[in-house]
């Protein structure tokens, strides 16, 4: 009888003890690596949602810039670090599965833990404002009635929005449109405003200016669902075509913990759920969009395999 | 000799050009040199490699035909003169060699000793004051003020 | 009239004790920043934007610009010392500002640059204030052809730029443009010449080349003087530019202003070509061309001029148009949107206040950056007399952290000692590292816009000359072949 209260007492101590050590994350601040530079858009929806996380996650989150190798470099730092649940990594659709399908790397998503996503780029196919047509399916229409004729521009050859053009024309039947590939979507969007090209695909809010100045119009949203920027632009899923949403989530090197993921992943629901954060985000036209990391492991998985699809038609996969 | 605008490196320099200009050229046709109206990844790079094998020809040609001795006499007198410059690289090298393990600190520290005392031969006060000075300024202005992440050595800072 | 109505509340704004203590305050750091090379205004700004979430997007705004034309300033403060730009648009002033500290005339060096930066800065603001809305639209006519042909013409301008064998400086030329093309390109999306390293796959960095060539090569060429030959007079002739300085400069400090203003406002143009190309017009229009490289005034004047009225220039598309031309109105403009206001047509309409308020305080900061670094120059000019041997390891240091702050990658500094080394002995052979370097800018631009106007112009060359402005462009590079031809041959038929 006696043994067995020594061996409930040890075991209740053991218990405590651990959950403690557990409970005891984080006790320093925690870094989020940006593999990109600083200044660009998912750089500050990372400093929003650092500046709101202390209460959630109970210590400070700091963003760290590690820009290079379009993203790479970052992402392999992450990747060789401790996985103690102190350094994150910000990934998105395109530095972690369509990168990997098009350039050798050391690495591939599931060399990570997936913590949860936070956030969705808005991408959009936007048009010169005076153009024969009025909107999406007019211009599909005017395309494939002048083939050759469209000039569309994007943010680079292998780009997300270069490959769902490529996948709008070919659901569409084949449409025969050039390809004008500029080094950035804000590129792009100077010259579809100047008129040197009739379309271009890339991200949505650089392009509201130049829609408030009438010089440009938007056809189409990419996403799977509107976007409430412009809550009065169809998506892609209604007009018969397959949208992507470019998400971006948070990782954690792949021999973390799951109790210290979990915890991570709490935390990051509750950040995206606090109104200051919300609030903040809203200015800059972004909504926090929070999926769990089950679910989301999942949505990764599908993407995957529709980019190695669509690479591979593109003849853009690695040699 | 004559005050001609000849270099008494041309020759090695117009080498070197255009084993740099060939090298791009052959790169550039592996990468694709498409069509000109349709101009592939190598095409521009393929076209400025050319320009540049010619151009370093046009330096190297001229050399055929003058003399040898007068630049076998310039080697001979210059590698003393490069001692300086050679040590400066090799502790530019070394120093971003240690700096990994060392820690920014310490690799500066030695980093500084070593080209006042070695390089410049300066006296031992001048060489430390300047070394201490130097790291710890640096690693205030730079780690704890604008927040650069400096790597840190074995002993945390 | 309108324009000075609105003026008067933009200032009422801008003098308000915090806007101007703001302003201060940006203008003192963007100024520091802009010293150490590599740390850029991109950095120091978006370490400051969480600061200003609760200040109102008026002072935000003003503190953030202050940073901008702060670092300006300071870029050249240590291309004229010691030769190493702050950013690329310093370049130019390290070929002729350098060579005038050397010889004892840094102060006059420092304070023609802070006085051409005023003076330009003025008059971009007035050009920008008076001029934005047809400038946007007129910028927006530069289509990839335009863009070609403008940076062919950067490409002609290459031999103006070397003081040496016009042969050796388009060798550079190709060099540089051989390094533009390291990378990924983004027509086709291969990677090319990266041998499958990563860090290359954004290309070549531009900074750690420059603080290579010009930093790190200038103190391995001074490693190889003789023993006993200073590299700076001691003896300082001045602190301010003289008359004669003052009378040598009056034209190009017009000219630079007129040109930088206008490539400004070219997104994607920018400073850095803006001063390389005021540096080559100066040398083409002078009466001593074969004095630039030595350390004239002119070579200060013309680029510092240029350099700055360009930084106003970038704010034309920011506020008219809500296009970022460069990184650092890219930043701004997440600025402007984190704060609720949408740069834009519409700015100037729903809220005037914001507007005329940065506008303002652009004359502001102009002032403000006059008076603090005239003093400066004192102090500046006195850390030349620190004994070589002691400054030597300290600027090299000052190169090594400025490149790690890039990336924090211990690959810069690689690749800064390289071309290190490179730039110094290729000098010694008579290669200058100045075209190496404006090819390296220039290139990827240049191919892309070749590449992207062959797209849109369905192969045919004839894009090129259709369109007016294009075509003028083009002109002007032929005829500048020519004469440049014509003019190198007179002088040896003697």
């Amino acid at each position: 009888m006696r043994k067995m209260i020594l061996v409930g007492m040890l075991v209740g101590v053991l218990g405590v003890f651990f959950s403690l050590s557990f409970a005891a994350f984080p006790e320093k601040p925690i870094q989020i690596i940006n593999p990109f530079a600083a200044g660009g858009e998912t750089d500050m929806i990372l400093r929003i949602i650092a500046n709101a996380a202390p209460p959630h996650f109970g210590q400070s989150l700091v963003v760290v810039n590690k820009p290079g190798g379009g993203g790479s470099i970052g992402i392999q730092y992450v990747d060789k670090s401790k996985p103690d649940g102190y350094t994150i990594l910000s990934g998105s659709l395109a530095t972690l599965l369509l990168h990997p399908h098009m350039e050798k790397v050391p690495y591939t998503y599931r060399n990570f833990k997936v913590i949860g996503q936070f956030g969705i780029s808005q991408i959009g196919l936007f048009s010169k404002a005076d153009t024969p047509w009025k909107d999406f399916q007019g211009f599909v229409k005017y395309a494939k009635e002048h083939p050759g004729e469209i000039k569309y521009g994007s943010a680079g050859a292998g780009t997300i929005g270069h490959l769902l053009m490529e996948s709008i024309s070919l659901t569409a039947g084949g449409l025969k449109m050039v390809h004008v590939p500029y080094a950035g979507t804000a590129p792009a969007l100077t010259s579809l405003a100047g008129g040197h090209i009739q379309v271009s695909i890339g991200d949505v809010p650089p392009a509201i200016p130049l829609m408030e100045a009438k010089q440009i119009t938007p056809l189409v949203i990419t996403n799977t669902q509107r976007v409430k920027t412009l809550a009065n632009v169809p998506a892609l899923p209604e007009l018969g075509f397959r949208g992507v949403d470019v998400w971006k989530a948070l990782f954690a090197p792949g021999d973390t913990p799951p109790a210290v993921v979990k915890h991570l992943e709490k935390a990051l629901d509750a950040t995206l759920k606090d109104q200051n954060c919300i609030a903040a985000l809203a200015k800059i036209g972004q909504e926090p969009d929070f999926i769990g990391t089950e679910k989301f492991t999942i949505k990764m998985m599908e993407d995957d395999k529709w980019l190695a699809e669509i690479v591979a038609k593109l003849g853009l996969a690695k040699k | 000799m004559s005050a001609s605008p000849l270099n008494q490196h041309d020759r090695l320099s117009g080498v070197i050009g255009m084993l740099i200009g060939l090298v791009f050229c052959i790169g550039s046709v592996s990468l694709g040199l498409g069509e000109i109206h349709q101009p592939g990844p190598g095409f521009l790079p393929f076209l400025v490699g050319a320009v540049l094998v010619c151009l370093s020809a046009i330096i190297f040609i001229p050399t055929l035909r003058k003399e040898k001795s007068v630049h076998r006499q310039e080697i001979g007198r210059g590698l003393r003169k490069y001692r300086k410059g050679g040590l400066i690289v090799l502790a530019l090298v070394f120093y971003n060699f240690c700096i990994g393990f060392l820690g920014f600190s310490l690799t500066t520290f030695l980093f500084v000793v070593f080209l006042i005392k070695i390089v410049e031969a300066q006296g031992w006060t001048r060489t430390l004051v300047t070394a201490l000075c130097s790291a710890a300024g640096f690693y205030f202005v730079f780690q704890s003020w604008l927040m650069l992440d400096l790597p840190t050595g074995p002993w945390g800072f | 009239m309108d324009v000075l109505q609105h003026l008067i509340v933009g200032f009422r704004v801008a003098l308000e004790p915090m806007n101007l203590l703001l302003c201060f305050l940006g203008c003192l750091g963007g100024t520091l920043v802009g010293v150490l090379p590599g740390f850029g205004p991109t950095a120091a700004m978006a370490l400051l934007l969480p600061g200003t979430f609760h200040l109102s997007p008026v002072s935000a705004i003003i503190m953030l610009s202050g940073i901008y034309y702060g670092a300006m300033y300071g870029g050249s403060t240590t291309s004229i010392l010691v030769n190493i730009p702050g950013e690329t648009a310093s370049v130019m002033t390290c070929l002729d500002g350098y060579q005038m500290a050397r010889k004892g005339r840094a102060g006059p060096a420092l304070g023609m640059a802070a006085f051409a930066s005023f003076i330009a800065g003025t008059i971009g603001v007035i050009g920008l204030m008076l001029l934005a809305p047809p400038l946007a639209r007129f910028a927006l006519k530069f289509g990839p052809p335009e863009y070609f042909s403008l940076m062919l013409l950067g490409l002609t301008m290459v031999s103006y730029l070397s003081q040496g064998s016009m042969i050796k400086a388009f060798i550079m030329a190709g060099l540089g443009l051989l390094l533009s093309f390291i990378g990924t390109d983004i027509i086709s999306g291969v990677s090319r010449f990266t041998f499958d390293f990563m860090e290359l796959r954004e290309g070549v960095g531009i900074i750690p080349v420059l603080m290579g060539v010009f930093g790190v090569g200038e103190i391995l060429s001074n490693a190889e003087e003789e023993m006993g030959r200073e590299v700076f007079t001691q003896k300082i002739k001045g602190l301010l530019p003289s008359l004669k300085d003052w009378m040598d400069s009056k034209w190009a400090l017009i000219r630079g202003a007129l040109l930088g203003f206008f490539l400004g406002i070219l997104p994607g143009g920018g400073a850095a070509i803006a001063s390389f190309m005021d540096y080559a017009l100066e040398k083409r229009l002078s009466k001593h061309p074969e004095l630039f490289g030595t350390g004239t005034i002119v070579g200060v004047a013309g680029p510092e001029s240029a350099n700055n009225s360009a930084t106003a220039g970038a704010f034309i598309p920011l506020l008219t148009l809500g296009i970022p031309g460069n990184a650092v109105t890219a930043l701004l403009l997440g600025a402007f949107m984190i704060h609720g206001t949408q740069p834009g047509p519409l700015m100037m309409q729903r809220t005037p206040d914001l507007f005329w308020g940065i506008i303002a305080s652009m004359y502001v900061g102009n002032i403000i950056l006059l008076i603090l670094n005239l003093p400066l120059i004192g102090m500046w000019v006195r850390i030349l007399k620190i004994p070589y041997p002691i400054l030597s390891p300290l600027i090299l240091l000052f190169c090594i952290v400025g490149a790690y702050s890039l990336n924090g990658n211990l690959w810069d500094i690689a690749i800064m000692i390289f071309f290190g080394v490179l730039g110094h002995v290729m000098r010694k052979a008579g290669f200058e590292g100045a075209p190496m370097i404006l090819s390296l800018v220039i290139g990827q631009m240049f191919e892309n816009a070749f590449r992207q106007s062959l797209l849109i112009g369905d192969g045919s060359f004839l894009i090129f000359i259709r369109r007016p402005i294009s075509a003028a462009l083009i002109a002007i590079s032929v005829f500048l072949i020519f004469t440049a031809a014509f003019r190198r041959k007179i002088p040896q038929t003697n």
